[in-house]
């Protein structure tokens, strides 16, 4: 049941309605979780099970890790919970990667492994770090066990943060859980305007602008060097709209249901440097593996060469957790690479003598390329695609030119936003409830897209994941 | 949020769709009964915006023709040219419309007595060519030709063609179905809408009203294809089908008539320009068949080619669409104008 849905909307109403009436905590949370169990099972029912797991897994390790002193017992709590969340992850989203891949180191050797079948479960990726998250908190004693099974089954399965995040912090949610969070006028009004936003952002821009781009990289050889860029920056466009605006949606969701969820964009675009970026771009995700990975491997007091190390690591991981595929490890090499760089630049070098705007702008322009070249890797189906197309933009390449007009116009229109944004004046844009102006514009943008809705479902990039 | 502020927001916001729409939708025509073909058309007079693809204002004259008033008011010869879509071709204006341009070379070409005059629709097939070439030609006078457009062999072979339209069957014989023309819903609607410029509410709800389809039951992903494969007719039952439709289509009019095929060549595919046309060899048995009933045949293959091959530029396709892709632009309009002039100037000779 995805947000863009019709029967999403039905549905969402009904839940509303309901927990709106009822002010009993309990019946409220077993609503809502009823709700996400037929959210998911509406996908695929026969992957209910998949939920099942951590749910009865991670309540009962959770409750054994609080109340068991023993270190190695401990540790073996630990170890269980995260290799069988990782296991399950592992095979379904990796099995067939790492067959492939080992079956070419076989093909001298004429040899070669079957693979599987498999169905990607839709948002394992995401409640599988939600829930790994709550271990590893509860282990390391930076929050309690979870005593009431209703509250943990609804973390797991919330369906607003099912299919692809935010990945919200147990302790978060959890507390939200503890206590009756009503149905009121605010709520309902913050979570239609993020959610409007959202799916304005979604379906208006991200599937229209994604025609166009899906055509481009299908038949990117054909195509000169112009169209080329304009494609890329319209990729990184479609990535952007596709992710915050699901992420908008989810937490509009959030707040209509009386719950507040982690802020997960903040202008990425606006980013000077990588590690910026990595502060405004799927923020859940990068504090997660910050704080799940590269703080343990030993973060930053490790020395200069064991630092660079865990970031690299740590991107790795990040560009696998994506994808199975090459291209993903790879952007997520680029990035560790980029964050490298940039830790050392900021370190060695003294650009003070440069106009501060001008440096502001070279760091944006660096960082923006990178960034999109980043996102070609992400897009394109092997390795060899992401450099051939590379290679278009930067040495000037004949074809057919291809500037489709609605691409140039949200890419004006966002240049202007994020302009608007950076001044730090008139923030018309962010649509606080308050404005006058605010209602208008969010009842012009369902008009929008009820009218010009795409021929095609489109679904969501990071629902893949 | 204060109630007066939504209540203010619905009404600028439906002033802001109402504005935005004039200039970029779709509009939507009115229908009339029309006596001469016995039959609803678009309202005379009645214009079409389109902008989904290309950019293009249309004009309707009478009797579903596009970009002139009246038909039977012009003197001197016409040519009669059918089609579907791609003769309708809302995407361009009307004086760039296969027709009037093949109109204009003939008069550049000293035959200024000749005016040629497009029919077409959307999901037209050569079985509704049957049926109002007889109806065409009773209250147009002076027509000397029939050229039929065709882009696609749906128009052509049997059961393929657009449900809504006329058909030829084949079983349990082999027939000819009319379309039913059925009075239009809502006239009195449709003219509001059109006056009103609320023609982005009437699209919507149309949508809405043919799409909508809610589904609550639980899912169950399938993730192997499954490839059914339709049986395609044989070569010698297309051949039958063909010469039943052809022999119909002959007997309709004593006029010369011309098959205009404009296959989707060239084309972007895997990221090159192809030339290949997937469609070829079907439409050289149906040019066979073609002359054994006295009816002419015309490829614009090697035109659209050459002409992609010295301009780099293709037939087909808008800047709001995709290169190759689509209806013909309006240099896919002129090479099938000036095709089909060639084809005049050399029956004359």
């Amino acid at each position: 049941m995805a947000y863009t849905n019709i029967e999403f909307i039905i549905f969402l109403v009904i839940i509303i309605s309901f927990i709106s009436i009822v002010k009993n905590n309990t019946i409220k949370k077993s609503t809502l979780l009823i709700a996400s169990y037929y959210f998911y099972a509406y996908w695929d029912y026969r992957f209910l099970f998949l939920l099942f797991i951590p749910t009865i897994l991670d309540f009962q390790i959770g409750r054994l890790l609080e109340y068991t002193s023993d270190l190695k017992r401990r540790k073996l709590l630990l170890f269980l919970s995260l290799a069988i969340n990782l296991g399950v992850l592992g095979f379904f989203k990796y099995y067939n990667f790492f067959i492939n891949s080992m079956n070419t180191l076989f093909v001298p050797l004429n040899f070669e492994i079957g693979t599987l079948s498999l169905i990607l479960p839709i948002g394992i990726s995401f409640y599988t770090f939600r829930v790994m998250s709550y271990t590893i908190d509860v282990y390391a004693r930076k929050t309690k066990a979870c005593t009431n099974f209703l509250d943990f089954a609804l973390f797991v399965a919330f369906f607003p943060t099912l299919l692809a995040g935010p990945i919200v912090r147990a302790s978060y949610l959890l507390q939200q859980f503890k206590e009756y969070q009503p149905v009121n006028k605010v709520c309902l009004a913050e979570g239609f305007r993020l959610f409007v936003i959202g799916l304005f952002l979604k379906v208006f821009i991200a599937d229209k602008i994604g025609s166009f781009v899906n055509f481009y990289w299908e038949n990117f050889t054909a195509f000169d060097s112009k169209t080329t860029w304009l494609a890329a920056i319209a990729y990184s466009l479609q990535i952007y709209c596709d992710f915050a605006g699901y992420s908008s949606m989810a937490i509009g969701v959030g707040r209509l249901l009386g719950y507040d969820l982690n802020t997960n964009f903040n202008f990425p675009y606006l980013a000077t440097d990588m590690r910026d970026f990595w502060r405004r771009w799927h923020i859940t995700l990068s504090e997660w593996i910050r704080d799940y990975i590269y703080i343990p491997l030993g973060g930053s007091r490790k020395g200069f060469t064991r630092t660079h190390a865990n970031i690299f690591v740590s991107m790795i991981l990040c560009g696998l957790w994506h994808g199975a595929a090459w291209t993903f490890i790879f952007w997520g090499i680029l990035h560790g690479f980029a964050l490298i760089v940039n830790r050392v630049w900021a370190r060695h070098t003294n650009t003070s003598m440069l106009p501060l705007k001008i440096k502001t702008f070279a760091d944006w322009l660096i960082t923006m390329l990178t960034i999109i070249v980043g996102w070609i890797f992400f897009r394109s189906s092997s390795i060899e695609q992401a450099m051939l197309i590379i290679e278009k933009m930067f040495f000037p390449s004949p074809g057919i030119s291809f500037i489709q007009p609605f691409a140039i116009f949200v890419i004006f229109s966002f240049s202007v936003i994020h302009i608007i944004e950076w001044l730090n004046v008139y923030k018309i844009h962010h649509l606080y409830i308050d404005r006058w102006y605010t209602p208008a514009i969010l009842f012009s943008m369902i008009w929008l897209l009820v009218i010009f809705y795409p021929q095609e479902f489109s679904p969501f990039i990071y629902g893949n994941f | 949020m204060k109630f007066s502020n939504i209540i203010i927001g619905f009404i600028l916001s439906f002033i802001f769709i109402w504005t935005i729409s004039y200039f970029f939708i779709d509009t939507v025509m009115p229908k009339e009964w029309e006596p001469q073909l016995g039959r609803y058309t678009p309202a005379a007079g009645s214009q079409k915006r389109w902008r989904s693809e290309g950019w293009a204002t249309s004009n309707m004259g009478k009797y579903e023709i596009y970009g002139i008033p009246d038909i039977t008011k012009i003197d001197g010869k016409k040519i009669a040219i059918w089609g579907d879509s791609f003769i309708e071709a809302n995407q361009v204006a009307d004086q760039e419309k296969t027709a009037q341009v093949l109109t204009r070379i003939c008069k550049a070409n000293g035959i200024g007595d000749t005016t040629s005059f497009g029919i077409g629709r959307s999901g037209l097939n050569t079985v509704d060519y049957i049926f109002e070439i007889p109806k065409y030609e009773k209250f147009v006078n002076n027509i000397i030709a029939h050229y039929i457009v065709i882009a696609q062999t749906d128009d052509i072979i049997p059961e393929k063609q657009n449900p809504s339209h006329s058909l030829l069957v084949t079983k349990p014989e082999l027939s000819l179905k009319e379309e039913k023309d059925l009075p239009p819903r809502n006239k009195e609607l449709v003219y509001f809408v059109v006056k009103s410029e609320l023609h982005f509410l009437w699209r919507f709800l149309v949508d809405v009203y043919q799409n909508f389809e809610i589904k609550f039951s639980l899912g169950l992903i399938n993730n192997h294809s499954s490839d059914i494969l339709t049986p395609t007719s044989s070569e010698q039952e297309l051949t039958k089908a063909w010469s039943f439709l052809l022999n119909n289509l002959r007997d309709k009019t004593h006029l010369p008539i011309f098959f205009v095929y404009c296959p989707h060549v060239p084309h972007i595919n895997n990221g090159t320009v192809k030339f290949n046309d997937k469609e070829k060899n079907i439409m050289n048995m149906f040019s066979k068949e073609l002359a054994n009933h006295d009816i002419g045949f015309i490829d614009l293959s090697n035109v659209f080619v050459n002409y992609y091959q010295e301009t780099g530029n293709f037939p087909r396709g808008f800047i709001n669409s995709k290169p190759g892709e689509g209806h013909f632009n309006k240099n896919g309009h002129k090479l099938i104008a000036e095709t089909i002039f060639k084809s005049i100037k050399n029956k004359d000779q």
